[in-house]
């Protein structure tokens, strides 16, 4: 909002704002509304489907002409029949572990590393960044089968251990990168006045360092956990016990059932698990046009 | 943060132990100072030494073998490459990937760019355009799966209903055609993503002087679009087209969810190609040859971009 009330106060300097400029600043934007609103319905159009057909029985659904925007009746029967099908509580469970697990250990050792690249002079500091950079670009691919191997030798396939490990060892250098972006565009003087009283790169780190980097790491919080909610592969790899999938692999048994694909209840889980990402993404929206910035990428 | 590990003071900076001024810097870059940065990189250290260097080797290894995790891995030197290349599964996966990264890469770029413009521009109810239309990104991949089986599905789905309404009565069968059902899937990812908030971060960023600066040398807003924007941009397009490039490279998640790659691998993508061998037939050679074909293909693009990006690439300051 305070963007939009400084850009308001840029266009219409104290004094000039009458009734007739405004209409004419709605005219002028007309074409931008046109736009945003034609956007917005194609980028919206999949998910209102999404929410309109978990209400409608399977016999409105048959109906595909004319098309049934708004459901008549709303029925709540698929999402009862999508809650009995499986045990989702436990599947949630499992995603806000996995995420839980993931995120801490990941950030404090990624912050570590990342305030040790931006903020700390070392030989050949240069140098790991561009291989962390390097780490960044490559295909996640290469490593996946060798880890699986390493990890199924020390028998933690089955345990949260694949997840805690490699995040303990900052083993996500995008979020390095990312952090260490963020870090070094905090000014100095700020951290040589707390040195010349005494602090030691600790004491700066947790009291200047990582309150002034809020907006990013709730970015970094958002995408962890969207992570844990959306990805395929680990799950399927380490979590495929029954007692350890995440919603995930749930909705993909869900979806594999088909033959007499239950149309209803699938919507109806859809929109129950996209509900707890959508009130997240709302949370972090705010912080990523702050928290993100590539200032000086280059070294 | 009563820690005492964070509020001890660091030997040799504190004003009681040494009060000259010289002397306190010569103590403060003292070894354990100098030895500070590799310990708060130990962490990553270690991990870039066990996950990252070691998994690299032992699959560079095992790509010239035949491992199926249960026995010990023998060693066929080039073979698995060669009969990759010659397999007509992996032309069709790798030519299906190469036509997504082709295609939705730079759609997704240029639509994720113009949806960060338009939701840049001034106007009334900004921060609600902008939360709704991150909206549809929230959709988790398997729920989204779901949805978009239903859109598409020939007898129930919107989009045929809605070919039907503009006068094409016979329906497609889109999912269930070998050659359309990748099209799908490229349609699909021509989105802005988290693309079109990298953009937007940058957008903010922009320093107002130069707009100001534009107006008054008389600039129209196209031009300024060019000359301004754009070029301030292209840190965040170097740098969306390096994620995405990497993350389309290794797409397979919603076409395995929706087709399982089929129908005749007509959606089968490179990823599933990968995690099958690997995790399926427990061919892990195979497996390895494969990621490192994709490793090598992807480098070079990347190292093509990097190349040329000095020349395109804007840097304030330099630094």
């Amino acid at each position: 909002m305070a963007g939009i009330r400084t850009a308001r106060r840029y266009i219409f300097p104290a004094g000039r704002f009458t009734l007739g400029m405004r209409a004419s600043r709605i005219i002028q934007h007309a074409n931008a509304y046109l736009l945003i609103a034609a956007f917005l319905f194609l980028a919206l159009l999949p998910v209102f489907w999404m929410f309109s057909n978990a209400f409608k029985t399977l016999e409105q659904m048959r109906i595909t002409f004319p098309i049934q925007w708004i459901p008549n009746p709303v029925t709540l029967e698929n999402f009862a029949d999508g809650w009995r099908a499986r045990d989702w509580l436990l599947h949630l469970r499992n995603t806000l572990m996995l995420a839980v697990f993931v995120l801490v250990p990941t950030m404090a050792s990624c912050v570590l590393a990342a305030y040790a690249f931006a903020r700390m002079r070392f030989p050949g500091s240069e140098l790991l960044m561009m291989l962390n950079i390097s780490l960044m670009l490559m295909p996640d691919f290469v490593t996946m089968v060798p880890r699986f191997v390493m990890m199924a030798r020390m028998g933690w396939v089955g345990t949260w251990l694949p997840a805690i490990i490699p995040s303990m060892l900052a083993l996500n250098p995008a979020m390095v990168f990312v952090l260490r972006q963020f870090f070094r565009a905090i000014p100095n003087e700020l951290s040589e006045a707390a040195r010349l009283d005494g602090c030691n790169d600790l004491v700066i780190l947790w009291r200047i360092i990582i309150p002034l980097s809020k907006p990013i790491l709730a970015l970094q919080i958002v995408i962890v956990t969207a992570w844990a909610w959306n990805d395929l592969l680990f799950p399927l790899l380490y979590l495929k016990d029954k007692s350890m999938q995440t919603l995930t692999l749930a909705m993909m048994g869900f979806i594999g059932s088909r033959g007499d694909t239950q149309w209803g209840p699938m919507m109806a889980m859809s929109v129950l698990v996209s509900l707890p990402m959508m009130a997240l993404s709302y949370y972090g929206q705010r912080y990523f046009t702050e928290g993100f910035t590539l200032t000086g990428i280059k070294g | 943060m009563t820690s005492p590990l964070l509020s001890a003071p660091q030997p040799g900076l504190g004003p009681a132990a040494d009060p000259g001024l010289p002397n306190r810097w010569a103590r403060g870059r003292s070894f354990r100072r100098r030895m500070l940065p590799f310990l708060f990189l130990l962490p990553w250290f270690v991990g870039v030494l066990t996950f990252q260097a070691y998994p690299i080797l032992d699959s560079f290894y095992h790509s010239f073998t035949i491992y199926d995790v249960f026995q010990p891995a023998k060693w066929i030197g080039f073979r698995n490459y060669v009969n990759l290349a010659e397999h007509d599964y992996t032309r069709k996966a790798l030519m299906n990937t190469l036509l997504y990264v082709v295609v939705s890469v730079p759609g997704g770029l240029v639509v994720g760019l113009l949806q960060a413009l338009l939701l840049n521009v001034k106007v009334r109810g900004l921060q609600v355009f902008r939360t709704l239309a991150l909206v549809p990104g929230t959709v988790p991949v398997a729920g989204a799966a779901a949805v978009f089986l239903f859109i598409w599905s020939p007898s129930l789905g919107l989009i045929n209903t809605v070919l039907k309404m503009l006068g094409f009565p016979k329906g497609q069968a889109w999912l269930t055609d070998p050659v359309m059902v990748k099209w799908v899937f490229i349609f699909m990812a021509i989105q802005g993503g988290i693309g079109m908030l990298i953009f937007l971060a940058g957008l903010q960023n922009v320093p107002q002087e130069l707009y100001d600066a534009a107006k008054i040398d008389g600039a129209k807003s196209i031009q300024t679009l060019f000359k301004v924007t754009l070029p301030m941009l292209t840190p965040y397009t170097l740098f969306n087209l390096l994620t995405s490039l990497i993350g389309a490279f290794q797409m397979f998640s919603v076409p395995m969810l929706m087709t399982g790659g089929g129908p005749a691998g007509g959606s089968m993508f490179y990823g599933q190609l990968i995690y099958e061998n690997a995790f399926r037939y427990f061919r892990m050679g195979h497996a390895a040859a494969l990621s490192w074909i994709l490793f090598v293909i992807s480098m070079i693009i990347v190292v093509l971009l990097f190349r040329t990006s000095a020349s395109w690439v804007y840097y304030e300051g330099g630094n």
